[in-house]
């Protein structure tokens, strides 16, 4: 049995593991039971009643949440010519030239989230496997 | 890396860049049947995180296939990166 400092027992014992809580009142337990010194991350999991290993029960999707995530995204964007300046005006922070593309190759990962234009997924192919592991 | 499917690979690249500045988060189940997300910090306070699962949820609920039989969500668990779980009731979040 791993040892528990004395605040995780603390802040276990503020949660009763066989009750199932309101939204609310869950995430306010959590806000009050927080102990350490830097800002938790929230986390949510669901156990769905689905099997993913049958295709069209996969569940996945996109949401933006009304609040954000309280993290600066760095996202990096490929794209070229036009576009390339819409997405610097649209606040994007780095654009995928050959130098970012060496750097990437050379394992640089200075940004959370990729966004192309259908046209450059070649380049973007490329860097497949790298990439993956990344987001 | 962008994916059609994530709205990642798109020639509306102000909207893509908005959202995803904005706090848009991707999510998909995992092997085991759980689907596992970030809905932001501590700092926030309770109501603001509210929204977010709620915002979450409501996606969730949505996006259930045809083919799923029984009950589809089946528990809903909150933590903080180090904090305990906590259990929410399933059946209050319709």
């Amino acid at each position: 049995m791993p040892k528990r400092s004395k605040k995780q027992i603390e802040a276990q014992q503020k949660v009763d593991r066989t009750t199932q809580y309101g939204p609310l009142d869950a995430l306010e337990l959590a806000v009050s039971s927080s102990y350490v010194k830097f800002d938790e991350t929230v986390d949510v999991a669901v156990r769905l009643g689905v099997d993913p290993r049958h295709a069209d029960q996969m569940v996945r999707g996109t949401v933006v949440l009304p609040n954000g995530l309280g993290k600066e995204v760095k996202v990096l964007v490929f794209a070229k010519g036009e576009k390339e300046k819409e997405a610097l005006d649209a606040g994007a922070d780095f654009i995928a030239t050959d130098e970012v593309l060496e750097k990437i190759k050379d394992g640089w990962f200075g940004f959370d989230k990729a966004i192309a234009t259908p046209d450059m997924m070649g380049a973007v192919g490329k860097l497949g496997r790298v990439l993956d592991q990344e987001d | 890396m962008p994916n059609a499917k994530t709205g990642t690979v798109t020639f509306e690249l102000a909207k893509a860049i908005e959202e995803l500045k904005a706090g848009k988060i991707d999510f998909r189940v995992e092997k085991a049947g759980i689907v596992h997300v970030p809905v932001g910090k501590i700092s926030f306070g309770a109501e603001k995180l509210a929204e977010n699962v709620k915002a979450f949820l409501d996606k969730i609920l949505a996006l259930r296939p045809a083919s799923s039989k029984g009950v589809y969500v089946k528990t809903i668990t909150i933590s903080s990166t180090m904090g305990p779980g906590i259990k929410v009731d399933p059946l209050l979040i319709k």
